[in-house]
């Protein structure tokens, strides 16, 4: 995990899976960790307007709220910057090549019909790679990076952390599946 | 679009795609659901339908089978189930294992890693739960309805069975399902499907004196007593050949067995089917179609195997995802209908109406 930082200038897309179509130099020299890192935070509001979504307003740091499509960075990016999504998917990866890898994306953003696509290995994050295989959960945002500078189109993909299996969660879905069992019994009618 | 009569059948398939579900008509408003699949709405194909031709679906579903756990057969059954308040719901004898139930209840707490499979299985297992309900299980040679209904003034025997899985078929799973349950400390996943196809549960409808055979997706398993030539030999299907045939598994060549085409179905069967479009995984190829042409002419598939380019609205995210993704195709961007209608016990010939993608095969 890279560390976090408060100075604007300093994007590293490689750490972050942040990935710009346009201005790639420029985030390769930052630090931004993960969104979980950075202490991002998302809220959406059920319609448009309806909310305090001030559409492409800035948020101030002492009120670090995003609404509807926006992911307001906390920490990493400076006081006026924000990653501004416009597509999200939660992917699946089906299988892994030398160079990409396949996988299944779920529309996260319009319940739209799921997606196949072969993804580039490079745009993930070296940190994220030993947890690319077969089955893996990722993450894939697709917006607009907001400066002060100006406005880039990125993306961000992250894959899933989860814990190892504990013992407590096997135990408990053991328990929970024997007293399904007793309730639901075999009929003949 | 008005309903079947109460003296005609109808079986209709959709296909989305990546997707099968059959509906059955059995007379006299019944009906029975076989699997769901989604439309690109990712509303229930059964569903919607039924209620576009104004189907009391809380009265008039009298079963429903969820024929295996495998996504393009399962999508949207916990909410026809949900729906359909009066049906009985029939699962694979295969998945009714404790062990089964411990699978997806370890599952269920982190969905994103479930399967839609499992999801669907484990809504339907909840609802169950709670109305402390139950369930039948399919199994070789098994009756799972069975009534005696008066149609045209006359008697008639509706009934249905499952074929499958084999008793060896249904053992063999107990044992992978108990090995995909994980074990403590080892790294989450999604869950695995189960494959091959063997504990698939596939049915022989009677309707008076028509037949029905409906495939599910059951493989041959490639051994002198492989679930095809098992099923040719029951003794539930030596009284009459099927006029119907729901063909499995997509027409792949690991379903086939020239003995159900010789033996099981009636000179110029209806074949209807479903293709099967999953990455680079097509099906049924043209080598399929030509070779089930070679024993009817009468094939009907909801759409063709081929995938629809996936195109985002917004044209910033479009550049952006062609930059970072090749082959992005729609998952479910074929939608097809085969709807065949026939007057129950009558010598006429069977109505087939194509709708969306649908399409009839011809060399």
């Amino acid at each position: 995990m890279g560390t976090t930082s408060t100075d604007s200038s300093m994007v590293k897309s490689g750490e972050a899976g942040l990935n710009t179509a346009s201005v790639k130099p420029d985030f390769r020299k930052s630090s931004i960790d993960s969104i979980e890192a950075l202490g991002m935070q998302v809220k959406h509001v059920p319609k448009k307007g309806t909310g305090t979504h001030s559409g492409h307003s800035f948020f101030p740091r002492s009120a670090p709220i995003a609404v509807t499509s926006y992911v307001h960075f906390t920490k990493g990016l400076g006081r006026r910057e924000y990653f501004e999504v416009k597509q999200k998917w939660v992917g699946i990866v089906t299988k892994v090549k030398s160079e990409s890898f396949s996988a299944r994306l779920v529309d996260e953003t319009s319940n739209q019909s799921d997606i196949v696509a072969d993804l580039l290995m490079e745009d993930v994050d070296s940190e994220d790679k030993s947890l690319l295989q077969v089955g893996a959960i990722f993450y894939l945002s697709i917006g607009y990076l907001n400066r002060t500078s100006g406005r880039i189109r990125a993306s961000l993909m992250r894959f899933k952390r989860e814990p190892e299996w504990s013992h407590d969660e096997l135990v408990k879905a053991q328990q929970k599946a024997e007293l399904l069992s007793k309730e639901i019994g075999w009929t003949d009618k | 679009v008005p309903g079947p009569k109460a003296n005609e059948l109808e079986v209709s398939i959709f296909g989305p795609g990546y997707g099968e579900s059959i509906l059955i008509h059995i007379g006299n408003k019944s009906w029975i659901v076989v699997d769901s699949c989604v439309d690109e709405s990712k509303q229930p194909a059964p569903l919607k339908y039924l209620k576009s031709i104004g189907v009391d679906v809380k009265t008039d579903v009298k079963l429903i089978v969820v024929t295996h756990w495998h996504d393009d057969h399962i999508r949207g059954i916990s909410n026809v189930f949900r729906e359909c308040e009066t049906a009985s719901v029939v699962f694979s004898a295969a998945l009714t294992p404790k062990e089964f139930f411990t699978l997806a209840e370890t599952y269920k707490s982190i969905p994103s890693l479930a399967s839609t499979g499992i999801q669907e299985f484990s809504n339907i297992i909840s609802m169950l739960g709670r109305k402390k309900d139950s369930f039948k299980f399919a199994a070789a040679d098994r009756i799972l309805y069975r009534q005696e209904a008066t149609i045209d003034g006359g008697k008639k025997t509706i009934q249905v069975s499952s074929l499958s899985p084999s008793d060896m078929n249904i053992e063999r799973s107990f044992h992978q399902i108990s090995k995909m349950i994980p074990k403590d400390g080892e790294k989450k996943l999604r869950l695995p499907s189960l494959n091959p196809n063997n504990v698939a549960v596939a049915l022989w409808v009677q309707i008076g004196d028509e037949r029905i055979l409906l495939g599910s997706d059951l493989e041959c398993d490639n051994s002198d007593t492989g679930n095809w030539t098992v099923i040719v030999n029951s003794s539930l299907l030596i009284d009459s050949k099927a006029f119907v045939f729901k063909v499995a598994h997509h027409g792949s060549p690991t379903s086939y067995n020239p003995m159900v085409w010789n033996r099981v179905l009636g000179p110029n069967v209806h074949a209807m089917l479903t293709p099967f479009v999953n990455g680079p995984h097509k099906l049924p190829s043209d080598d399929d179609l030509n070779r089930i042409a070679g024993f009817t002419k009468n094939i009907f598939v909801t759409s063709r195997p081929a995938r629809r380019k996936y195109r985002h609205p917004d044209n910033a995210v479009q550049k952006r995802l062609e930059e970072m993704a090749s082959n992005l195709f729609v998952e479910n961007g074929n939608f097809g209908h085969v709807k065949l209608r026939k007057e129950i016990d009558s010598n006429r010939e069977p109505e087939v109406e194509l709708d969306g993608a649908a399409f009839q095969f011809s060399r």
